[in-house]
């Protein structure tokens, strides 16, 4: 709800005095119902992106592949001087996640919507200059200060918001086809130090042991009624978190006898074989990135061509 | 004895002054047998496992290994951990991989075997184990019946001769244990020895064609299953029950003798005394009783 209110100003101020008024209020409700329709229904399901990584259908693509080319999209989308580098990346990665990754655009809009309504409270603020005096578009008169709306706000604006959807949506596109553990599998081929990978391993493994153990006690606190007005939550919360620290360091020498029993002398490697790269996968990823490498760099080539 | 797989003389291992986990414990194992070690929480069945794999180094006493005495060296403690396989009780303090395919993975590459060669280990054991399907999978997202056998996987894939396993049946449900059950026989028939700790009785009465009592870091006793559970006196001092279809089969024995007069024919071999369901009622089927037709006198009432 917040995203959906929060787009729909923004949309508002950035459009304003470039479209006519009676298009644009329209416009700008249509995309604010859109938004809250598609992000309906919180769960409490924190992990839910790894979830939807394990089932998504691009999990099957070379992840080295996958990766390189989406960060430097994400890298020439952030450096380019134009609005359309990022417009093109947030709708391409959308259709590449929901077309060819078989993910709902209803899970989709939810991924990104937490991203976006922190974007959006950024854009407001590069929205309005604060002077003296009304300026530009649209003024506000808050304590003695004008804030304003001017055409260059507006374009400052409008290529920060767009950059960083494009970027985000690239990092959601990573982080919703490919398993943890397949983007650990290329630092490792990437030499990141060993210390750095184990440690990696170890984290995913027991972020997922550590929930649930926390989930489990959270319930029983909950069934003993500890959590029945403030002063006994805050008691239950630290009891919990206490707790939940002595296990941690139960589990990790449990889990170290595990590891020492199956030979373990330094080092963990998995046996890795990434998927195999595949035509179509290479021509999807050298379109992309020549489009986004291209929009970029005509940006800096013909700035009269590209407004923003 | 040429076939002692593993052999422990008199280790001794403590946590701390106070608490003495192991004393004095000495026991053989040979190849091919099935063991259940029996004994109430606390007994020292789990430090006795991580001592016979080599993660805890018992204080005194030692350890040998097809013969060969297992000294503080590093070579000697990876073919001890080699060969002698740990499955812990809670599958999460062993799993360590995003993957159930890597975590099979992980023991073989430790072995530093090469890469082909890890490949069909780790085929080989998800398909000893029935979880080919879920070579793709998190951990996270299985149940608690398929964790367990990602965990046996693991160790399968060590190609170890012998396998300990930690109170395996603990938290499966029935269709689950009945599985698992089937399972380490099958594992068993391929020649791996295999060795449970466990204090569900009746579990053991099935599957271990030996058991040995655990009581306050000591070997209370170490015979078939039909001696041990016929000593009274150790299971009352180790806190251990009788299994329950032990206890029908002798109830129903009495009863069914006594009229008779002759003495009974199935006193001869032991191995006629039924373990599971199916072998009980083969053996009311041979004394000429189903369990809804026992000769009129002498009714389920009269058994207790």
């Amino acid at each position: 709800m917040i995203t959906a209110v929060l787009s729909t100003a923004v949309a508002f101020l950035l459009f304003f005095g470039k479209l006519p008024l009676p298009a644009l209020i329209p416009l700008c409700i249509v995309l604010g119902v859109l938004i809250a329709l598609l992000n309906r229904h919180h769960h409490d399901n924190t992990l839910s992106i790894d979830v939807l990584a394990q089932i998504s259908r691009l999990n099957k693509v070379n992840p080295g592949l996958k990766l390189s080319a989406l960060l430097i999209a994400m890298i020439s989308c952030v450096a380019s001087q134009t609005v359309f580098t990022g417009l093109f990346l947030l709708v391409v990665v959308c259709l590449l996640a929901v077309c060819a990754g078989g993910l709902s655009l209803h899970h989709y809009v939810r991924v990104l919507a937490l991203p976006i309504s922190f974007l959006m409270i950024g854009t407001l603020a590069l929205l309005f200059a604060v002077s003296s005096e009304p300026l530009g578009l649209l003024s506000f008169n808050v304590f003695g200060f004008w804030l304003s709306v001017t055409p260059d706000t507006q374009a400052t604006a409008a290529l920060v918001v767009s950059r960083a959807m494009g970027a985000v949506s690239c990092l959601c596109l990573i982080g919703l086809t490919t398993p943890m553990s397949e983007i650990i599998g290329v630092l490792r081929r990437l030499h990141c130090p060993e210390v750095v990978i184990d440690l990696m391993y170890l984290i995913y493994r027991y972020l997922f042991i550590l929930l649930s153990v926390h989930r489990e006690m959270r319930d029983a606190a909950k069934s003993r009624l500890g959590f029945r007005n403030f002063r006994n939550n805050v008691r239950s919360t630290g009891m919990i978190y206490s707790s939940l620290l002595s296990r941690s360091y139960h589990f990790a020498s449990r889990n170290y006898d595990a590891m020492e029993s199956r030979c373990y002398s330094g080092g963990i490697v998995f046996l890795e074989h990434p998927a195999p790269i595949g035509a179509a996968q290479v021509v999807v990823a050298v379109c992309l990135v020549s489009a986004c490498l291209g929009l970029c760099l005509s940006s800096f080539l013909l700035p009269t061509l590209l407004p923003y | 004895m040429d076939d002692t797989l593993l052999q422990v003389e008199e280790i001794d291992f403590s946590y701390s002054e106070s608490y003495r986990a192991l004393r004095k414990v000495s026991v053989a194992f040979a190849e091919g047998e099935m063991v259940a070690i029996l004994g109430s929480n606390g007994a020292g069945k789990s430090t006795f496992f991580l001592c016979c794999n080599g993660v805890l180094r018992p204080q005194s006493g030692s350890l040998y290994y097809r013969g060969k005495k297992i000294t503080d060296k590093k070579e000697d403690i990876l073919t001890l951990r080699q060969g002698v396989g740990l499955v812990f009780q809670d599958p999460d303090s062993q799993i360590i991989a995003g993957k159930v395919e890597s975590e099979v993975s992980f023991g073989p590459m430790n072995l530093r075997l090469s890469e082909e060669e890890v490949k069909r280990r780790v085929d080989e054991a998800l398909k000893q184990m029935n979880i080919t399907q879920y070579r793709d999978f998190a951990p996270q997202y299985l149940s608690g019946g398929e964790k367990k056998r990602v965990s046996i996987a693991d160790i399968l894939a060590m190609s170890p001769s012998m396998i300990l396993l930690d109170e395996p049946t603990a938290s499966l449900d029935p269709q689950n244990s009945e599985a698992l059950e089937a399972l380490l026989n099958e594992l068993n028939r391929a020649g791996i020895t295999i060795v449970i700790s466990t204090h569900d009785v009746d579990f053991a009465y099935r599957i271990a064609r030996r058991v040995i009592v655990f009581s306050e870091g000591c070997i209370l006793a170490d015979d078939t299953p039909e001696k041990v559970f016929a000593a009274t006196e150790v299971l009352k001092q180790a806190g251990l029950k009788r299994p329950l279809l032990y206890e029908v089969y002798e109830s129903l024995k009495q009863t069914l003798s006594k009229p008779e007069g002759h003495s009974d024919p199935d006193a001869s071999g032991a191995d006629a005394r039924p373990k599971t369901i199916a072998e009980f009622k083969n053996y009311l089927d041979r004394r000429q009783c189903s369990l809804y037709r026992l000769p009129k006198d002498q009714g389920p009432g009269s058994l207790g």
